[in-house]
C-alpha cells in the first residue's frame, strides 16, 4: 500500500529564526557581536535607568548618583506637560484631553465611521477650547499665552488634521480640474506652501499677517498659528489625495457616467472611496507629520509638549537631568505615532482587495 | 479640405461652457479683490506705524549683527543682502553634508532592515522606527543640550591629533590655532550648532533614507535575485549589478523629496541658532520690521534651492530610468 504524505511541517517561528541566525559561519558571527552589544547596552541602560537611579526628588541626591535622576521628571512633570496653565485649574487641560482622546478613540471605531464620528471630534474640540479659555459658568478665563503641554499638542494636531482635510481635497480636486484658472492657483497655492519650510508659515503667521489684516480684526497668536498649521497641512494632504486621485483609472468614471450618475454622484460613489483606501498609508504617514510638525510652535514661543520641555530645562537646577526628561517626551511622542501607525495598519487591513 | 486631413494625435478636449468660464472670471476677480485689499490693509498698517517698505535695506543698510561661521565671510559693517547670501550659504554648509552622511546610514540600515538575519532586521526596524516618530525638533534639542553639557569647556578642550574639542565647537587643525589659558582658537572652526544640525538631521534623514531604500531593494522581484542566485552570482554581486539598478528606479523620485525636506529641515537651526536662512532672516525682520520682504527673500531663497535640486535630480533619474529603444 502506498505511504501517505503529509506536507512537510513548517517549522516555528523560532527554529526560523534560529536557522537564519546561524545559518554560515559569517553569520554566526554577527549574530555573536550583535547580541553582545545589545547585552551591553541593555545592561548599560538597566543599570542607569533602574539599578543605580534615584526617584527623590532632590538634586542634591541626584548630583552624587551616578544612575538616572527621575526625581527631576517628577519634579518637572506638571511644567512639561500643561505648560504654564495656572496652577489648581490643570484638571481643566486634563479633563479636556481626556474628552479629545475618547472623542478620537470612539471616531475610530468601525461602528462610528461616518458623520456620527466626526461630529464626536468636533464637539469634543469645541469643548476642549471652552474649558482652556474659561470664563463661563465660575471658569476663570485663561489666556491662549498660558495654554501648553500634551493638551495643546493634541489640540492643535487635532484640529489641524481635521481642517486640513476638507481643504486638501478642495486642493486637490481644484488642481486636476479642466478649468485652467482654478488649476493654476490650486497648483500655485500647493507648490508654494511645499516649497517652503513650517518654520517659514509660522512666521508668516506671526508677523506678516497681523500687516495684511485690518488693526480691528488683531487676532490671538494661538489662532494664527493654528490656521498656518492646517495651511501647512493642507498642501502635503492635496499631493497625497491628488496621488489617489491618478490611482484610479478613466474608466471608472467612464462607466459611472454610463450609469447616468452626475460629475458629483460619480466623484462621491464612485471616484472619492477608492482613492480613499489607496491613500490609506500615505495619509497615516501624513497625519504622523503633522503630530511631529506642531512641535515647531515652540520656536513662536507657544509652549507645546516641545516647548514646555524646554522651558522646564532653563531651570539650572534640574538641567543636568535633561536626558530623563527628553525620553519621557520622547516617550510620549512615540507611543502616538505609533498608535496611528497601528491604527493605519487595521484601516488598511480593512479595506484591502483581497483579504487573505 | 486639407483642414479635415489633418491628424490629431490626441483626442480633442471638450470645449469648457461658458458658464464655467464666468465661474472662473468670478474667482479670479475674487481673489484680486482679497490681494488687493491685503495690499491695502498692508499699506495702512505699515503707515499707522511708521515702517517703511520696498527691498532698499537689503542694500542700504549694513546689518549691525555678526555671523560667525560661513563659506561667505561675514561682518557688522556688511549689508542684508551680504547677510542673506551667507545664511543661503549656511543652509547649503549644514544641509549638503547632512545628506551625504544621511545616504550613507540610510544605505546601511536600509540594507538591515531586508538582512537574511532576523536579528539585525528586527534591531534596524526598532532603530528606524524610533527615529522616525520622534519630532526632528525635539532631536535637534537633545543633540545640542548633549553637546553644550557634555562637552567640556573651551578652556580645558580636548585634544587629539590638532583638534579641540570643546562644548564651543570643534577647532580644525589647518589655518592658525592659538592657545592661551582662556581657551583654543582658531580659523578654521565647526561650531557646536552645527555639529548639532548636522548629526540630528543625519541621523533623521537617515532613518528616512532607510526606508526608501527598503522599498527600492523590495520593489526587485524576488525571480530577479533567484535568477542571479542561479547565475551562481553571489549576494553582494546579485545586489550591485542585479538589485540596486533596478532598485534605483524606484528609489529616485522619494529619495528627491528627501533631499528637499531635508534641505527644509535644516531651517530648524534657528532653534539653536545656527545662522541658516530663516535664522538669519528672522533677525534682520526683528531689526528692520520688514517682515513681508524677509518672508520673501526666505520663499525666493528655497524656490532657487529646489529648482537647481529638481533639476539635478531629473537629469540623474533620466539616466536610471528604462532605456526603451
Amino acid at each position: 500500500m502506498a505511504q501517505m504524505l503529509h506536507p512537510p511541517v513548517p517549522p516555528s517561528w523560532r527554529e526560523r529564526w534560529f536557522r537564519a541566525m546561524f545559518a554560515t559561519a559569517g553569520t554566526s558571527l554577527t549574530t555573536l557581536v550583535v547580541l553582545t552589544l545589545l547585552a551591553l547596552v541593555i545592561w548599560k541602560a538597566f543599570v542607569w535607568g533602574v539599578w543605580d537611579a534615584t526617584t527623590v526628588i532632590d538634586s542634591e541626591v541626584c548630583r552624587n548618583s551616578p544612575g538616572a535622576c527621575w526625581g527631576a521628571v517628577a519634579y518637572n512633570h506638571r511644567i512639561i506637560l500643561l505648560g504654564r496653565y495656572p496652577i489648581g485649574e490643570g484638571w481643566r487641560p486634563v479633563l479636556g484631553m481626556v474628552l479629545l482622546l475618547g472623542a478620537v478613540g470612539l471616531a475610530a471605531m468601525p461602528r462610528f465611521f461616518g458623520s456620527r464620528g466626526l461630529w464626536m471630534v468636533v464637539a469634543a474640540l469645541v469643548m476642549f477650547i471652552a474649558l482652556l479659555s474659561g470664563g463661563f459658568a465660575g471658569l476663570t478665563p485663561v489666556d491662549s499665552d498660558l495654554w501648553g503641554g500634551l493638551p495643546l499638542t493634541l489640540l492643535l494636531s487635532v484640529f489641524a488634521v481635521i481642517t486640513s482635510v476638507p481643504l486638501a481635497l478642495a486642493l486637490a480636486l481644484g488642481r486636476r480640474s479642466q478649468l485652467p484658472i482654478v488649476r493654476w492657483v490650486c497648483t500655485g497655492y500647493i507648490e508654494l506652501v511645499r516649497g517652503v519650510p513650517l518654520i517659514t508659515v509660522l512666521f508668516f503667521g506671526a508677523f506678516v499677517l497681523p500687516l495684511l489684516l485690518p488693526a480691528s480684526w488683531r487676532a490671538d497668536p494661538m489662532v494664527r498659528v493654528a490656521l498656518c498649521l492646517t495651511a501647512f497641512s493642507a498642501a502635503y494632504l492635496a499631493e497625497v489625495y491628488r496621488g489617489g486621485l491618478q490611482a484610479i483609472t478613466k474608466g471608472q468614471s467612464e462607466a459611472a457616467h454610463a450609469l447616468s450618475l452626475s460629475r458629483w454622484q460619480t466623484l462621491k460613489l464612485i471616484i472619492l472611496p477608492q482613492a480613499a483606501r489607496l491613500t490609506i498609508p500615505p495619509a497615516t504617514s501624513h497625519f504622523i507629520g503633522v503630530l511631529k510638525d506642531t512641535s515647531l510652535v515652540a520656536i513662536v514661543n507657544i509652549y507645546d509638549l516641545t516647548g514646555s520641555l524646554k522651558m522646564a530645562l532653563t531651570n539650572p537646577e534640574w538641567r543636568p537631568y535633561f536626558v530623563e526628561a527628553y525620553i519621557v517626551v520622547s516617550a510620549i511622542y512615540l507611543i502616538l505615532g505609533l498608535s496611528i501607525v497601528a491604527y493605519g495598519r487595521f484601516l488598511e487591513q480593512r479595506y484591502a482587495l483581497d483579504k487573505r | 479640405m486639407t483642414e479635415q486631413l489633418k491628424t490629431l494625435d490626441r483626442p480633442p478636449r471638450k470645449p469648457i461652457p461658458i458658464a464655467a468660464w464666468l465661474a472662473q472670471g468670478a474667482l479670479l476677480v475674487a481673489l484680486l479683490i482679497l490681494l488687493g485689499w491685503l495690499a491695502h490693509n498692508a499699506q495702512f498698517n505699515l503707515r499707522e506705524r511708521n515702517m517703511a517698505a520696498g527691498f532698499d535695506f537689503l542694500f542700504e543698510d549694513s546689518a549691525g549683527f555678526a555671523i560667525g561661521e560661513g563659506w561667505v565671510p561675514f561682518g557688522e559693517d556688511d549689508n542684508y543682502f551680504r547677510a542673506m547670501l551667507a545664511g543661503a550659504a549656511n543652509t547649503l554648509r549644514v544641509a549638503l553634508p547632512a545628506l551625504f552622511l544621511a545616504t550613507v546610514l540610510g544605505l546601511t540600515l536600509g540594507v538591515s532592515l531586508v538582512a537574511n538575519n532576523p536579528l539585525v532586521r528586527t534591531i534596524a526596524r526598532g532603530v528606524v522606527d524610533l527615529v522616525r516618530n520622534i519630532p526632528l525638533l525635539v532631536q535637534v534639542l537633545l543633540v545640542y543640550i548633549m553637546m553644550t553639557e557634555w562637552l567640556p569647556h573651551v578652556e580645558e578642550a580636548m585634544h587629539f591629533g590638532g583638534f579641540y574639542l570643546s562644548n564651543g565647537g570643534l577647532i580644525l587643525p589647518w589655518g592658525e590655532v592659538e592657545e592661551t589659558p582662556f581657551g583654543v582658537s582658531g580659523t578654521h572652526v565647526l561650531s557646536t550648532e552645527w555639529m548639532a544640525l548636522v548629526t540630528a538631521l543625519t541621523v533623521y534623514a537617515g532613518a528616512f533614507c532607510a526606508e526608501i531604500v527598503r522599498a527600492g531593494i523590495q520593489s526587485v522581484t524576488r525571480g530577479q535575485s533567484e535568477a542571479s542566485h542561479a547565475l551562481s552570482l553571489t549576494r553582494w554581486q546579485a545586489l550591485r549589478l542585479v538589485i540596486i539598478p533596478q532598485g534605483l528606479r524606484v528609489a529616485i523620485p522619494p529619495y528627491t523629496s528627501l533631499m528637499l525636506s531635508t534641505i527644509k529641515n535644516s531651517s530648524l537651526g534657528v532653534a539653536i541658532g545656527y545662522p541658516e536662512i530663516v535664522s538669519v532672516a528672522n533677525t534682520s525682520m526683528n531689526q528692520t520690521g520688514r517682515a513681508i520682504e524677509c518672508i520673501a527673500v526666505i520663499a525666493s531663497v528655497y524656490l532657487i534651492i529646489n529648482l537647481v535640486t529638481a533639476f539635478i535630480m531629473a537629469q540623474v533619474n533620466r539616466r536610471v530610468a528604462i532605456k526603451e529603444r
